[in-house]
C-alpha cells in the first residue's frame, strides 16, 4: 500500500509544495537543469487542489510562484497530490506514471522529460523535507507543523519579503471590525467625531501586532499579515451574503476561518441600519436609491468610505503628533459645542496612534530580547527605538520618516477606508531625511534603497476586501496608494532630486503592486531623468504613469487653485491631482455612464438593456434633422442624470459629515484645526468632489458615425441604424462593419472623430462643473474608469460605433479597443485635443507599447521622443501598457479589439491582426525568444 | 507651381527603423525592380490596385452589387480549397474603378494607392512634427521607389525642409542620375539598397543588372551626402558568402562604414495573394539570430559597422 500526500487542505498543501520547491532550488544540479529549460511550467495538482508554476524564461532566475502563470505556460502538468507524493517518495516510477496516464501534460512534454534525470536528488530532498517537518512517510498524520520558507529563500531582504508577500495566502482579518464594533457599542449617543476617534483608539490599542522576520518597517491595517480589514460601517453588509463563498470565489479569494466568520456575521447584525449605505438611502431622493441599485447611469463610490487623500506627511514629520495634540488641546480651551468635540476627537485619535507606535516599540523590544541572531537583534532594537520616537515626535532619520509615514498611512486607512490614501511626493518630503542620513554617514545609498523597498512592500500589504460586484469594477488587489516623483517646487523650479532616482530604482527592482507610481514631467525636467524614466519603461515596468505638469497645473488653475500651490500637486489614487496636505477632494466620488446617456438620447430616454425610462424623453431620433438635435438630446440626458448623481453625492456628503467624520486625518489637514472643522464638514482649504465620466471614445465614435454615415453621406438612415441597435446588429453585420470601417474613429488623429469625442466629454464636464459641493467647494469632473467601463458596458446596448451590446465601453480617454490604427503618435495627438482644462480631477490614457522594439538605449530614446512630443502637445497623463506574448495571443483570439497592434519592421507596414495565422504564430514565437 | 499629385500607398507614422528617431514613412507606389523577396508587393505597380483580404470578408456581397464590370467572383474561387487565399476579383475583367471597395463594409476590399497633393501629404506628415523634434526624427520616402515620382518627391521634400523636417530617401537606385541629383538638395540621408554585386546575379534576383545602381551609389558617395547602404539578407539568394564578401569589399572601397542589415521575413508574402501580383511567395525559412549575427560579424571583420534591423 502506497502512502498518500500529507495534507488535505489546499492552503497548507500549497505552502508545503512551495517549501519543497525552495529546497529543490537550493540544489545546484536541479536548479541548473531547470534554468536550461527557459520556460514556464505550470503545475496543477488535485485533491487537494494546488496551482503553482515555475518560470525560468530568463535563464538566470528560477521563479516559483503560487497560482496560474499570467502568460501561457510552455507545458502544463496535471496530477493528483497522491501521485505527486508517490513519485517524490520514490514509490512510483515517473515514466510509468506518464504511461498510465497518472500524469497528464499539455504542451511541450519534452521539457518535463529533460528534468527527470534529477529525480533521484529530488526524491532525497523530498524525504528529508518530510522528516524535517515531522511527516512520517508511512502514514500521513493529521497535525503537522507548516514549514516556514524563509530559511531557504535566498536573495536580499526586500526580495525575501516580496517572496513572502507574493506567496502568502490572502486572509480576512476581522480585528478592525471587532474593535470598532466594541467601541461603537459603548459610545452610543456620543458625538460622531468622538465615537470615531474612540473607535480608532480602541482598535489601535488592541490590534494584534505583527513584526515579520526581516522587516525593518512595521505596522499594518490588520492583525494578520497579508489580510484585508473589514469596514462594517461602510458598505459592509454587502460582503455579508458572500462570506460563505469568499474563499472559493474565482477572483481574489480570501480565507476566513469558521469562527471568525461567525463572529463577523454577529457583528454585522449590530450595524444593520447604521451603515453609510443605510443612512444614505434615507437621505436620498427615491430615484437615486433606485438607480443606485441598478448601477445603470452611475455608481456612487463614496458610499464605501471617502479615503482618497494626499496626507500632510510633511507636517507630521516636522512637528510630530504630540505638537498637533497640544495645538488641538489649546484650541479646545476656547471652543465650545461641536468645535470642542472636534478638537477632543483630534486629540484622542492622535493619542491612539501614538499609543499604537508605543505598543510596537514594546513588542520590538520584547522580540529583541529573545532573538538569537545578533544581527536581527540589533535591527529589532532599532525598530523599538524608532517606534518609541515617531510619530509622536519629529522624525530625524529616513527610517524614522518612513515609519512615521506608514503609521499615519495605516491609521488613515483604518479610520476612513483603505482606498487611495496616497503618500504623494515622497521624493520631496523624504529627501531631507535621506540627505541628513547620508551626510551623517548613518546610511549609504544602497541601505536607503533597501528601506524604501521595504516601504513599498508595506504599502502593498494593505489589501481591499471587495464584494464580487466591486471586484469586477475595480479589479486587482490594489489600494491605489499613489506616489509621484519629479515635478516642480512652488516657484516652478525643477524639483527632481537624488531621491527621485532612488525611488524609481526601487520601483524597478521591486515591481510591487503598490505604490501606484507616477512621474511628473515638465519643460525643465533634466533630460537624464526623463531618459531614466524611459529606460524603466523600456525595461518593462508596466505600471508607470506620466503626468505633464503644464496640463495638470493648467486644469488646477482653471479650478481657482493658486499657481504656487498647484505647482506642488501630488496625485491621489489613479490620476487625480490635488494640493498635498490641504485638500479634501473625494476624488473618486462616483463614476458616470456617458455611454448610457448616448443610448437614452437615441431611444427617447429609455435604455436598451435596462428597458425602462431612465432619462427625460428627448424625442424620437427619427425626427432629428441634424447632429445638433442628436447632441442636444445627449446633453439633456447628461444634464438630468448628472443632477441626480449630484443629489446622491450631496446626500452622501451629509451622511459622511454626520456619521463618519475622520478626525485623525483632519488633525493635520490644513486648515481643519484653524477652522475647527472636520475634513468631511469642509475643514480643508480646498474642497472638491470628483465624479468620473466613462465612455469618452465610445460616445465620440458613435457621434462621429452618425454624423458621417447618417447625416453627411446619408448611407444609412436613422431608422436602419436604430433598428440595428435594437437588434444588437443581429443579421446586420454589414451595417456594423460599415460603422466600424467607414466612419472616422477617435484615436487616429482624425479631427472628424476627435472633435466629437472632445464634445462628448466636454458636455459631461460642463454639467458636473456647474455644481457647488456640500463641503463648500466645487464638483470637478475626471475622465477615467478604473475597470468600470466593463461594468457600465454590460448595461448599455449596441452603439453606433459598431460596438455590440453589453461589451465594454472605452476605457478612460483611451481610444475604443483596437480602433486606433495609426500608431501611438496619432493616438496621443487625439487625446491631446480633448478639453483637458476642464478635467480637474484627471484623466487616464492607456497606450500599448511593445518594449521589444524598444530595447536598449535607442529604445529609451524613442520613448523619450514619444513623451517629449506628447508633452509639447500639452497632453495631461499617459500610461504605457507593455505588449507581450500574452497580448499577441489575445489579439489572435479577439482581433477586433487589437487592431491597433502595428508590426514594425524596416520598410514594411502591417497591422498584426492582418497577418495570417501562421505568420502571427511565428511572431509570437519570436517574441518569446527575444524577451 | 504645383507638382502633379503623387501616388502613395501608405503613410506609416511612428516608424522606428528607417532613419533616426520617430519617423513617418511615406510609401510611394511603383517600382522599376521586381525583387523576388519584395515585402511590399502592393508598391510595385504605378497605379491604384484593388486588394482583397479574405480574412476580413463577411460575405456581405456588397461588391457584387457595386461592380459595373461583373468582375466579382462569388462564391469565392479557392486555391485548392485552402481558406484565406480566395480570389474575389476576376482581374482580366476588372477596370479598377474601386466601386467595390467603396461598398465593401468590412474593409476586405480596398483600393491600394491614393493620389495626394503636396499640400495634403505635407499636412499629413506635419502632424507628427512635435515627435520628430523630440526624438530627432523626420520623414522617410520609401516604396516602391519614390524616385519614380521625382517631381512630386522634390516638391514634397522641399516642403518638408521649409518646415525644418529631416528627410530620408530610401531607394533601390535604379534611376537616372540626373533625377537623383535634383532630390539631393532637399534630402538629408539616403538609405541605399545594395542587393548583389555580380550583375548577372542582380538581374536574376531583381530583373535588372546593377550597373546604373552601383554607378549612382559611387556618385552619391562622391557628392558627400550621408548614405547608409541597406542589405536585404535573403537566405540562399543574397546571403551567399561570395555575395556578402563582394558587397563588403565594395562598400569598404567606397569608404562607407555604417550598413543596415535587413533579415528576410515572410510578413510581406501574405500580401501577394491579395493582389494581382507579378510576384510569387518565396516561403523561405527565417534566418536565425545566430545566422544574422554571423553575417554581421563578417561585415564587422571587413571594417564596417553593421546594424541589423529586426523590427518588432
Ligand atoms: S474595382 Fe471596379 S471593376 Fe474591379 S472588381 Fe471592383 S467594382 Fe469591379
Ligand atoms: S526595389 Fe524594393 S520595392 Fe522595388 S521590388 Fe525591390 S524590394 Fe520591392
Amino acid at each position: 500500500m502506497m502512502t498518500t500526500f500529507p495534507y488535505k487542505d489546499s492552503a497548507q498543501a500549497l505552502q508545503f509544495a512551495l517549501g519543497y520547491f525552495d529546497r529543490l532550488q537550493a540544489d545546484a544540479d536541479i536548479r541548473a537543469t531547470w534554468l536550461k529549460l527557459r520556460a514556464i511550467v505550470q503545475l496543477k495538482m488535485r485533491d487537494p487542489d494546488i496551482q503553482a508554476y515555475v518560470d525560468t524564461r530568463s535563464g538566470t532566475q528560477m521563479q516559483v510562484r503560487a497560482g496560474v502563470a499570467a502568460e501561457p505556460p510552455n507545458v502544463v502538468i496535471s496530477l493528483t497530490a497522491d501521485v505527486f507524493h508517490q513519485i517524490y517518495t520514490g514509490q512510483l516510477n515517473v515514466i510509468m506514471a506518464f504511461a498510465t496516464g497518472k500524469i497528464k501534460t499539455r504542451g511541450n512534454t519534452g521539457l518535463v522529460m529533460r528534468t527527470t534525470w534529477t529525480l533521484p536528488a529530488a526524491i532525497r530532498i523530498y524525504r528529508e523535507y518530510l522528516k524535517e517537518i515531522g511527516v512520517k512517510e508511512e502514514k500521513g498524520s493529521k497535525k503537522i507543523k507548516i514549514p516556514t520558507r524563509q530559511s531557504t529563500v535566498s536573495g536580499e531582504r526586500p526580495m525575501r519579503l516580496k517572496e513572502r508577500f507574493l506567496h502568502g495566502e490572502r486572509q480576512v482579518c476581522i480585528e478592525r471590525a471587532r474593535y470598532l464594533t466594541e467601541s461603537y457599542r459603548q459610545t452610543e449617543g456620543q458625538p460622531a467625531a468622538l465615537r470615531q476617534a474612540r473607535a480608532l483608539r480602541h482598535i489601535l490599542n488592541h490590534l494584534t501586532m505583527n513584526i515579520a522576520p526581516d522587516e525593518l518597517l512595521v505596522g499594518g491595517l490588520t492583525g494578520k499579515s497579508l489580510a484585508a480589514a473589514v469596514y462594517p460601517e461602510c458598505a459592509g453588509q454587502r460582503i455579508l451574503g458572500e462570506l460563505p463563498t469568499l474563499e472559493t470565489r474565482q477572483d481574489n479569494p480570501f480565507h476566513i476561518g469558521p469562527e471568525e466568520r461567525r463572529e463577523l456575521e454577529e457583528m454585522l447584525l449590530y450595524w444593520r441600519g447604521k451603515t453609510l449605505e443605510d443612512y444614505a438611502r434615507s437621505a436620498w431622493p427615491p430615484q437615486v436609491a433606485d438607480y443606485y441599485d441598478k448601477i445603470a447611469p452611475f455608481i456612487l463610490t463614496e458610499i464605501g468610505g471617502i479615503a482618497h487623500q494626499l496626507l500632510n506627511h510633511e507636517k507630521v514629520l516636522q512637528l510630530g503628533l504630540e505638537k498637533i495634540v497640544a495645538e488641538a488641546r489649546q484650541r479646545r480651551g476656547s471652543a465650545a459645542g461641536e468645535q470642542a468635540d472636534f478638537y477632543e476627537a483630534v486629540e484622542e485619535a492622535c493619542i491612539g496612534v501614538i499609543e499604537w507606535a508605543g505598543r510596537y516599540a514594546a513588542e520590538a523590544g520584547r522580540q529583541a530580547q529573545i532573538e538569537v541572531d545578533p544581527q536581527r537583534r540589533i535591527e529589532l532594537e532599532r525598530i523599538a527605538k524608532v517606534c518609541q520616537r515617531v510619530p509622536a515626535m519629529p522624525a530625524r532619520t529616513l527610517q524614522e520618516a518612513l515609519q512615521t509615514v506608514l503609521f499615519v498611512h495605516y491609521a488613515a486607512q483604518m479610520e476612513s477606508y483603505v482606498s487611495a490614501i496616497s503618500p504623494g511626493r515622497i521624493d520631496q518630503f523624504l529627501h531631507p531625511y535621506y540627505a541628513a542620513d547620508l551626510a551623517a554617514g548613518r546610511l549609504d545609498r544602497r541601505a536607503a534603497r533597501e528601506l524604501l523597498e521595504c516601504f513599498y512592500l508595506k504599502l502593498s500589504e494593505s489589501l481591499p476586501l471587495f464584494d464580487s460586484d466591486a471586484t469586477v469594477a475595480f479589479s486587482g488587489l490594489t489600494s491605489w496608494a499613489n506616489t509621484v516623483i519629479g515635478g516642480t517646487d512652488a516657484n516652478g523650479l525643477d524639483a527632481t532630486n537624488d531621491f527621485s532616482y532612488l525611488a524609481l530604482e526601487a520601483m524597478e527592482r521591486m515591481r510591487t503592486p503598490q505604490p501606484n507610481f507616477g512621474v511628473r514631467l515638465h519643460a525643465n525636467t533634466p533630460p537624464e531623468f526623463r531618459n531614466r524614466v524611459c529606460q524603466a519603461v523600456a525595461g518593462g515596468i508596466g505600471n508607470l504613469q506620466i503626468f505633464n505638469d503644464e496640463a495638470v497645473i493648467g486644469a488646477m488653475i482653471e479650478r481657482n487653485i493658486p499657481l504656487a500651490e498647484a505647482r506642488t500637486y501630488g496625485i491621489i489614487g489613479c490620476v487625480e491631482p490635488a494640493v498635498p496636505g490641504c485638500s479634501f477632494t473625494s476624488s473618486d466620488a462616483a463614476l458616470f455612464n456617458m455611454g448610457l446617456c448616448l443610448e437614452l438620447a437615441l431611444n427617447n430616454g429609455c435604455g436598451r438593456i435596462v428597458t425602462e425610462p431612465i432619462g427625460p424623453a428627448t424625442g424620437d431620433p427619427r425626427s432629428f434633422a441634424s447632429m445638433d438635435d442628436v447632441v442636444e438630446a445627449y446633453r439633456r440626458q447628461v444634464a438630468y442624470l448628472v443632477s441626480l448623481m449630484i443629489d446622491g453625492l450631496e446626500g452622501l456628503a451629509r451622511v459622511h459629515a454626520a456619521h463618519k467624520p475622520t478626525p485623525f486625518v483632519s488633525a493635520f489637514t490644513d486648515d481643519c484645526l484653524a477652522q475647527g472643522k472636520d475634513v468631511t464638514a469642509g475643514g480643508a482649504r480646498y474642497n472638491f468632489t470628483g465624479p468620473q465620466g466613462v465612455g469618452t471614445a465610445t460616445v465620440g465614435d458613435s457621434l462621429a458615425a452618425i454624423d458621417q454615415l447618417v447625416f453627411r453621406e446619408k448611407r444609412v438612415t436613422m431608422e436602419e441604424l436604430l433598428r440595428a441597435l435594437d437588434d444588437d446588429f443581429e443579421g446586420q453585420e454589414p451595417l456594423r462593419q460599415l460603422l466600424i470601417n467607414h466612419a472616422p474613429k477617435y484615436g487616429n488623429d482624425d479631427d472628424r472623430a476627435d472633435a466629437w469625442a472632445r464634445l462628448a466629454a466636454e458636455i459631461y464636464c460642463q454639467e458636473v462643473g456647474k455644481y457647488p459641493t456640500y463641503r463648500g467647494g466645487r464638483y470637478q469632473p475626471g475622465l477615467y474608469s478604473v475597470t468600470m467601463h466593463i461594468v457600465f458596458g454590460l448595461l448599455v446596448g449596441a452603439t453606433p460605433d459598431g460596438r455590440h451590446a453589453r461589451t465594454t465601453l472605452s476605457q478612460g480617454v483611451s481610444p475604443a479597443h483596437g480602433r486606433d490604427q495609426h500608431g501611438p503618435t496619432a493616438a496621443l495627438r487625439s487625446a491631446s485635443k480633448l478639453n483637458q482644462r476642464l478635467v480637474g480631477n484627471g484623466l487616464a490614457l492607456n497606450q500599448r507599447i511593445n518594449p521589444k522594439g524598444l530595447a536598449g538605449p535607442q529604445g529609451a530614446g524613442i520613448l523619450d521622443g514619444l513623451l517629449g512630443g506628447y508633452l509639447a502637445l500639452g497632453g495631461m497623463q499617459l500610461q504605457w501598457e507593455i505588449v507581450d506574448r500574452a497580448t499577441l495571443l489575445a489579439a489572435q483570439e479577439r482581433p477586433e479589439e487589437y487592431r491597433d497592434l502595428v508590426v514594425r519592421v524596416a520598410g514594411y507596414s502591417a497591422l498584426f491582426t492582418d497577418l495570417s495565422r501562421a505568420v502571427q504564430d511565428e511572431m509570437i514565437n519570436r517574441m518569446e525568444h527575444e524577451i | 507651381m504645383e507638382a502633379k499629385p503623387g501616388l502613395i500607398f501608405d503613410v506609416q507614422r511612428f516608424s522606428l527603423h528607417d532613419g533616426p528617431g520617430i519617423r513617418t514613412v511615406v510609401f510611394f507606389k511603383g517600382c522599376p525592380l521586381r525583387c523576388r523577396w519584395c515585402q511590399n508587393p502592393e508598391g510595385l505597380l504605378p497605379f491604384p490596385e484593388i486588394a482583397f483580404q479574405a480574412e476580413r470578408c463577411i460575405n456581405a456581397r456588397a461588391c457584387v452589387r457595386a461592380c459595373p464590370c461583373d468582375a466579382i467572383v462569388y462564391p469565392a474561387e479557392k486555391d485548392d480549397g485552402a481558406p484565406n487565399t480566395a480570389k474575389r476579383i476576376r482581374r482580366a475583367a476588372c477596370d479598377r474603378c474601386g466601386l467595390c471597395a467603396a461598398a465593401c463594409p468590412s474593409g476586405a476590399l480596398r483600393v491600394v494607392g491614393r493620389y495626394y497633393s503636396v499640400d495634403e501629404l505635407s499636412a499629413e506628415v506635419l502632424r507628427d512634427q512635435p515627435f520628430y523634434r523630440a526624438s530627432g526624427g523626420g520623414v522617410t520616402a520609401s516604396g516602391g521607389e519614390a524616385m519614380l515620382q521625382t517631381k512630386f518627391l522634390i516638391a514634397f521634400f522641399r516642403r518638408c525642409k521649409e518646415h525644418g523636417i529631416h528627410t530620408a530617401l530610401e531607394t533601390c537606385g535604379q534611376v537616372g542620375w540626373e533625377r537623383l541629383v535634383g532630390v539631393l538638395p532637399y534630402c538629408d540621408l539616403v538609405l541605399f539598397d545594395v542587393k548583389a554585386i555580380d550583375p548577372a546575379r542582380h538581374r536574376q534576383l531583381t530583373g535588372y543588372e546593377n550597373t546604373l545602381i552601383l554607378d549612382n551609389l559611387c556618385r552619391l558617395v562622391a557628392d558627400g551626402i550621408q548614405i547608409i547602404p541597406r542589405i536585404p539578407l535573403i537566405p540562399t539568394l543574397t546571403t551567399t558568402p561570395q555575395n556578402l564578401d563582394d558587397i563588403a569589399l565594395f562598400l569598404q572601397s567606397l569608404g562607407l562604414t555604417a550598413v543596415h542589415l535587413l533579415p528576410y521575413h515572410r510578413l510581406g508574402e501574405d500580401k501577394i495573394h491579395r493582389l494581382d501580383s507579378p510576384l510569387l511567395p518565396l516561403s523561405l525559412p527565417d534566418l536565425s539570430l545566430d545566422e544574422v549575427s554571423m553575417i554581421a560579424n563578417r561585415f564587422r571583420q571587413a571594417g564596417l559597422t553593421p546594424i541589423s534591423l529586426h523590427g518588432s
